[in-house]
């Protein structure tokens, strides 16, 4: 389970985040949403631990990010919003270069199947030639490898065709629900956010959550 | 470090043309400057023709004597086909040898020994010509000094018998050990240098200026790697960043020294040139950590590469490593900062070295930052 506490941060005099709590309990999709400079990636940053929060306190499975930094990082996985891939290589040899590099050792055959369960079929092709959907099937895929309990995904789908789209956020949606993944989603497009997501937390000048199973389906909305 | 060199192996398969080139590029580079500068030298010597009416001792080692001196370029030669070569202009003057040249010099006779020719367009003549002089000069002054000793054995009743041979032999001995052209002065506490090696650029000054160039365009991928979001993904991997381009490191380096060790088989067996094996692993360590901690100053590959050819074009200037200037005798401060020091001097602690290790020092307690 993740647990923000009273998080907040600041560049100099500017406030970006202000006292921010909030939960996400295994198998649960979040959305986040808000304007651009809201701090959506900044929250996400946070949450990946690449940016230290100004105050607040943030755990993962009751592990605290400011004790066992390493630790903490083993259960996380973040797709950056820009292509985080080596573009002269392979989609095999992008799979296997951060394969060496990671915690978890999984052989040939495991890193072809954790792409086919994308939809991503081009093994043997280079990076620089592929689609831009399947860069970004490729992009989520790499983080995935040593299996994180928390998949933070900061505009996953950006510039992705609507075919791509829906096999990304279908994988997720499974991802979270078969295997009990948290997973923290922004994203532009409400339409894909509302069909993904369990909550949205809208950050920015006034911020709110809904619960979209409720509004659109059983729960009451929390605003 | 088994994965990481796997890593590794798999950027340079991507980009083993470029990674080949510059492990070889110093190498090849020497070899082909020195070569080149080799045969510059000698169409740059004077060509002189030598016709030698008689084979003796004697008119075989004036004919060393001619050839050993570094300006010129003698060749034996007829008479006619001398004097035709210097019609053509193609000697730069004729030295004909005459039969009886032994006996004369050891009886001290010294009118009409040699006949010399020169052109309207001679001018290297006079030079020649005074060489030639002074050793036929040196010669019969020998043997005059041998008749004198035996002279002088005689009158006063000496029991050695010397044989005249024996004499200018000892005289050669002497002649040799304290041979003052040869003999480098220095002053007081400073150590002598020798000047015995007559290329026109240094093989070592010339490597260490190539390795240095071919060193920093290498490092290049930290500049590459450092920027690239592929790396972002090291801060949920088992390796740090820090770790990670700490590693890679060593392996260049490693692949450098590789490639230095071949370098110095070869130049030994084509240019009969040695360097020291440690001074070669302590410029190989400092040079690589240097090219290292540099390229963490980038962010623009072309502002790099722009930034290392300007300053290798510096340090060649400044340090006098491929070709002595003015400016290396006028800046005697920036040894203590040459990246060269070690490799031409052993000079390796001094301003240079402290700031290398001082750069690394901060550069592994700095603290690691990532942007997503």
């Amino acid at each position: 389970m993740l647990e923000v506490q009273a998080l907040s941060k600041a560049y100099g005099k500017k406030q970006i985040l202000k006292n921010l709590s909030f939960s996400v309990k295994p198998g649960e999709v979040i959305g986040l949403v808000g304007e651009n400079g809201a701090g959506k990636s900044t929250l996400l940053q946070i949450l990946a631990t690449l940016s230290n929060p100004t105050a607040g306190t943030v755990m993962l499975n009751g592990e605290s990010y400011q004790v066992n930094l390493k630790k903490t990082r083993r259960q996380i996985g973040f797709v950056p919003q820009d292509i985080a891939l080596w573009d002269e290589f392979t989609v095999k040899e992008n799979m296997i270069f951060f394969e060496k590099l990671s915690w978890k050792h999984k052989n040939g055959d495991e890193l072809r199947k954790l792409c086919y369960d994308m939809k991503l079929s081009k093994w043997n092709e280079s990076v620089k030639k592929l689609s831009g959907g399947m860069k970004r099937k490729l992009n989520i895929a790499v983080t995935l490898i040593h299996e994180p309990n928390l998949l933070l995904l900061d505009e996953p789908t950006a510039g992705v065709d609507l075919k791509s789209r829906k096999e990304i956020g279908a994988y997720l949606s499974n991802l979270a629900k078969s295997r009990g993944k948290m997973i923290l989603y922004t994203s532009h497009d409400m339409d894909e956010i509302m069909q993904l997501c369990d909550r949205i937390y809208c950050i920015g000048e006034d911020p709110f959550y809904y619960d979209v199973l409720q509004k659109y389906g059983e729960r009451p909305v929390q605003l | 470090m088994k994965q990481m060199i796997a890593t590794r192996l798999m950027r340079w398969k991507k980009q083993w043309v470029s990674l080949l080139f510059w492990l070889l590029f110093p190498l090849i580079a020497t070899i082909c400057v020195t070569m080149a500068a080799g045969t510059l030298q000698d169409d740059a010597k004077v060509p002189v023709g030598v016709v030698l009416e008689e084979q003796t001792e004697a008119t075989e080692e004036l004919v060393q004597e001619i050839k050993s001196a570094p300006f010129i370029r003698m060749t034996l030669l007829s008479e006619d086909e001398a004097l035709y070569d210097l019609e053509k202009h193609e000697l730069d003057s004729v030295f004909v040898i005459h039969e009886g040249f032994a006996q004369n010099v050891q009886q001290d006779n010294r009118n009409r020994l040699i006949t010399s020719y020169r052109s309207d367009l001679s001018f290297a003549y006079s030079p020649v010509k005074e060489m030639i002089i002074s050793y036929v000069q040196q010669e019969t002054g020998r043997s005059k000094t041998a008749f004198i000793v035996q002279e002088l054995d005689q009158r006063y009743n000496g029991q050695e018998n010397w044989a005249f041979e024996e004499i200018v032999t000892k005289s050669k001995a002497i002649q040799q050990n304290e041979n003052l052209l040869e003999t480098d002065l220095s002053f007081h506490d400073t150590s002598a240098t020798t000047t015995d090696n007559p290329r026109l650029f240094p093989v070592w000054g010339l490597w260490g200026v190539f390795s240095l160039l071919a060193t920093l365009l290498l490092f290049d991928w930290v500049v590459k790697e450092k920027r690239s979001k592929a790396l972002l993904r090291l801060a949920f991997s088992r390796w740090s960043k820090t770790s990670y381009l700490l590693y890679n490191f060593v392996l260049y380096t490693v692949v450098l020294f590789l490639a230095d060790l071949i370098t110095v088989s070869i130049v030994y067996v084509m240019f009969e040139e040695w360097v020291s094996l440690v001074h070669l692993v302590i410029y190989r360590l400092f040079i690589s950590a240097a090219a290292f901690l540099f390229a963490h100053l980038f962010r623009s590959t072309f502002i790099y590469y722009t930034v290392s050819f300007a300053l290798v074009l510096i340090v060649t200037i400044v340090s006098g490593a491929a070709l002595p200037t003015e400016a290396s005798s006028r800046l005697a401060w920036f040894d203590s900062v040459n990246p060269l020091a070690p490799l031409l001097s052993g000079d390796y602690i001094n301003l240079w070295s402290i700031a290398v290790v001082l750069a690394a020092v901060l550069w592994l307690i700095r603290k690691e930052h990532y942007h997503a």
